[in-house]
């Protein structure tokens, strides 16, 4: 198919224009020719301007010491002087016959008008009217550029051609706002009736820029006895009113007290204002009551100026009116400025709120604050209402409420929030930025633990329960490979793996229903042992053991398995006679967990071959015990040497420290049935199948050893696993 | 009796061409200088009776002028400044500088005769 006849003949209309190529050089002649015509122009201009400018220059320099003759002859002078003053007139009114040399001098005349003043200026003004160049000036007014008008005006007036006044004042309204204003001024410079006039006749309105430039000039006038402006205050030009207000303020005429209260209820807000500020000049106490009636249609801005008149000229009968404000007023800022007002009026009629805690540190309730709020016979003002507490902070602060003494429970509790009181103490509050911060996250900790433990121990329901099992069903489930399950049991790496599937369910069993929601399953609490009153009212029969885990579930209901040990298989510790052993028990049993945490393990991962060298060092002279076990797991590192050196620090410090027999051999190291009965039997770490197992992982072996850092209980569990099964 | 000598440092043509009149026929003899480096260069000359300056001047301004006299010529000529409306600082630093009068503008020369005749103690004419 031929595409290109059919696309010429569907798009004829595209193609190249057609230019007549002949024409192009008569068109770039043309253009250059206007170009240049356009350049020329433009330095005939400029060079007609830098002439004139130079002419200009030139003339006042010839003509400043005629001006000066002119300004300082004095007719006694000597008759040298007299015989030049008189040849100097005459020639420089052959000057003025040239229409530049009239503006030029009428040039320098309104330069030096702004460089002297006193006599000279007088004289200036004098010689501008000898010299006839106010008659230039007037002829500017006729004419039709606005420009021009407005020179002229300013001409005449700044020469204080008084004259001119007659004829400037008949633009006061000229629809050009440029010599409207320039009349305006004029006509009011001019003569000390012109205010009266411009007031009386301006129809358009008066910027107030404008206004302040008209009370300028009737500021710099001497011997002025400005007018009763309160006259103008019925203008029907709302500028001439606010114009006349400002000038009512300014010249402090207090003769119009009835006016300005009727002003109040004008339509104009500005001028509303105004009329708000003059009374507040003038102390005009019978305004009180319309500026109270004002108050309620008003804006944000004027009822704020009300709120100042009011503390102003008010009384103590204005509380009221200021009570319902600071009460009912939806504006926040207009109920502050309200109290503000009421205390200056009454001073201590509002005293100040009691400072409010924040709502994670003060979990008072609302109405105990409104107790502690100063109350007024005069009023009762609507205290700040406190921060909503979340529900579920609420809920917490309820649900950390111990039921037994906190001392005992814990020592430090008066360091710590106590949600009963709803207060922290004092000394903690003072030493909060002090404190350091792991006593901050122990106590934190110990908290939560409280809670969970309390939340467990309190909503357990006997009936509910299998008979003699502890619903401990919390507690990660713990699979101890005993030696002699350790072949059919899954390998370490897997028993860890199913140890975190098997998270802590929700208190699924706890019957306290509100409580429930509380228990996180993230928590990892601790181990709790039993108190030795059976106060908890549950059945201690052991349960049947879990057949197997984790490949066959057992017979019985799921919670069922899941509880790795009774609670009479549990220590009994010393203590456990006072009724709540537990929680120090917990206690302890963490610190032992961290006794066998070594300091070196964490360093020693990150360290090169010499420095391990030089860290095995430092363990063989400074190690203790808790040692024991990293440096059995620095025997399985690949670097011989690093091997070779964690045999010889063992050697050393098994001398150092006393322990007999402890070389290479792990299985001189105490078993679990080996511990004797003085030593708590709990924290009896077994360290042995981990490392049995992890010869050829000691990174994977490292992390689960930091775990089991992280998890104190772990090691705990497997050990009381071992001994129930063993 | 020799007219005192009285410089002028004034850019302003016709306000220094209208006070060296005034000035000229109040008996001063009087130069005239239209910046800095002119008055440095007539100073240097001839170290005039009194110096009236303008405190706003090209290439040196009447403060830095007054520092030239007290602290590089040491001298100790009378020193009126001109200033402009609204520069009270600068009239300040000039006084610091070690100026002894000075006016402001819109100038009246006869105020400034005034002033002149107090500084000199020279009879008013």
């Amino acid at each position: 198919m031929n595409i290109r006849p059919l696309t010429y003949r569907l798009f004829s209309w595209l193609q190249t224009p057609r230019i007549q190529t002949e024409l192009l050089w008569e068109l770039v002649l043309l253009f250059a020719g206007l170009g240049g015509v356009y350049l020329l122009l433009i330095f005939w201009m400029r060079n007609r301007i830098s002439a004139r400018r130079e002419a200009i220059r030139l003339h006042k320099r010839d003509l400043a010491p005629m001006i000066s003759n002119f300004l300082f002859y004095q007719h006694e002078s000597e008759a040298e002087d007299r015989d030049t003053y008189i040849r100097m007139k005459i020639e420089i009114r052959e000057m003025l016959k040239v229409p530049l040399n009239r503006e030029v001098m009428t040039e320098v005349l309104m330069d030096l008008r702004m460089d002297v003043s006193g006599d000279a200026r007088e004289r200036l003004f004098q010689l501008f009217q000898d010299l006839e160049l106010h008659q230039d000036s007037f002829r500017k007014l006729d004419s039709w550029r606005w420009e021009r008008v407005s020179k002229g005006i300013l001409e005449l007036t700044e020469m204080q051609v008084e004259t001119a006044y007659p004829f400037i004042r008949k633009f006061i309204n000229d629809r050009r706002s440029v010599i409207r204003k320039q009349a305006q001024l004029a006509t009011v410079m001019l003569r000390e009736e012109g205010i009266a006039y411009c007031l009386d006749t301006a129809h358009f309105g008066i910027s107030e820029w404008q206004q302040l430039k008209l009370l300028e000039i009737l500021r710099l006038r001497e011997d002025y006895s400005p007018p009763r402006f309160r006259v103008w205050l019925t203008s029907e030009n709302r500028d001439v009113v606010l114009f006349a207000l400002r000038l009512i303020r300014y010249y402090r005429q207090n003769d119009a007290e009835t006016a300005l209260i009727t002003l109040l209820g004008h339509r104009n807000r500005k001028i509303k204002g105004a009329a708000l500020e003059c009374i507040r000049e003038f102390r005009f106490v019978s305004a009180l009551e319309p500026i109270k009636e004002l108050f309620s249609g008003a804006n944000e801005e004027l009822k704020l100026l009300i709120l100042d008149t009011i503390g102003l000229i008010g009384s103590e009968r204005e509380l009221g009116f200021l009570e319902q404000l600071a009460l009912h007023d939806a504006n926040f800022i207009i109920r502050s400025k309200a109290r503000a007002v009421m205390n200056l009026l009454k001073p201590d009629s509002v005293l100040p709120q009691v400072a409010h805690q924040e709502s994670g540190e003060n979990n008072e309730p609302a109405h105990a604050i409104r107790q502690e709020a100063p109350s007024h016979p005069d009023l009762e003002l609507p205290f700040e209402e406190p921060v909503a507490q979340e529900p579920v902070a609420t809920e917490r602060f309820v649900l950390w409420e111990p039921a037994f003494p906190e001392d005992e429970i814990y020592p430090a509790a008066d360091s710590v929030f106590d949600p009963v009181k709803g207060t922290a103490p004092a000394h903690r509050m003072a030493d909060q930025g002090h404190e350091p911060e792991w006593e901050e996250d122990e106590a934190i900790f110990d908290i939560c633990f409280l809670e969970e433990l309390e939340d467990i121990l309190s909503g357990l329901d006997p009936a509910d329960e299998p008979e003699g099992i502890l619903p401990l069903d919390f507690l990660p489930i713990i699979i101890d490979p005993s030696p002699g399950e350790a072949a059919a049991a899954a390998s370490p790496e897997e028993l860890e793996v199913v140890a975190e599937q098997v998270a802590p369910e929700p208190a699924r069993r706890v019957s306290g229903p509100d409580r429930r929601q509380d228990l996180k399953e993230d928590f990892l609490p601790w181990i709790v042992s039993e108190p030795s009153g059976s106060d908890l009212g549950f059945d201690k029969t052991p349960p049947a053991p879990p057949a197997a885990y984790p490949g066959s579930p057992p017979d019985g209901p799921a919670h069922f398995w899941e509880p790795i040990f009774e609670l009479d298989e549990l220590p009994q510790p010393a203590d456990a006679s006072d009724g709540e052993p537990c929680f120090a028990e917990a206690s302890r049993i963490r610190e032992e967990a961290l006794q066998h945490f070594s300091i070196f393990r964490e360093l020693f991962r990150h360290y090169d071959v010499e420095s391990k060298l030089i860290l095995l060092e430092q363990i063989e002279a400074v190690g203790e015990k808790k040692e024991w076990a990293f440096l059995h797991e620095v025997l399985e590192d690949p670097e011989p040497e690093i091997a070779r050196k964690a045999s010889q620090v063992i050697e050393e410090l098994g001398r150092r420290l006393g322990l007999e027999n402890a070389g290479l051999d792990h299985s001189k190291e105490p078993t679990p049935g080996e511990q004797s009965e003085g030593e708590n039997p709990v924290f009896q770490l077994h360290f042995a199948p981990e490392s049995n197992q992890d010869q050829t992982r000691p990174e994977k072996k490292a992390s689960r050893a930091i775990r089991t850092i992280r998890r104190p209980w772990l090691p705990w569990a497997r050990n009381r696993k071992k001994q129930t099964h063993g | 009796m020799d007219k005192t000598h009285l410089l002028l440092a004034e850019d302003d043509v016709m306000l220094a061409s209208l006070l060296k009149f005034r000035l000229e026929k109040a008996g001063y003899r009087v130069d005239l200088a239209a910046d800095g480096r002119q008055v440095k260069e007539l100073v240097d000359r001839q170290m005039p009776d009194i110096i009236v300056s303008d405190i706003m001047m090209p290439y040196c301004s009447g403060i830095e002028l007054v520092d030239y006299l007290r602290n590089e010529l040491g001298s100790q000529v009378p020193v009126i400044i001109i200033s402009t409306a609204g520069s009270e600082s600068n009239v300040l630093s000039a006084f610091e500088m070690g100026a002894d009068d000075f006016i402001s503008k819109p100038v009246s020369p006869s105020e400034l005769l005034v002033r002149l005749s107090k500084l000199l103690r020279v009879p008013k004419t």
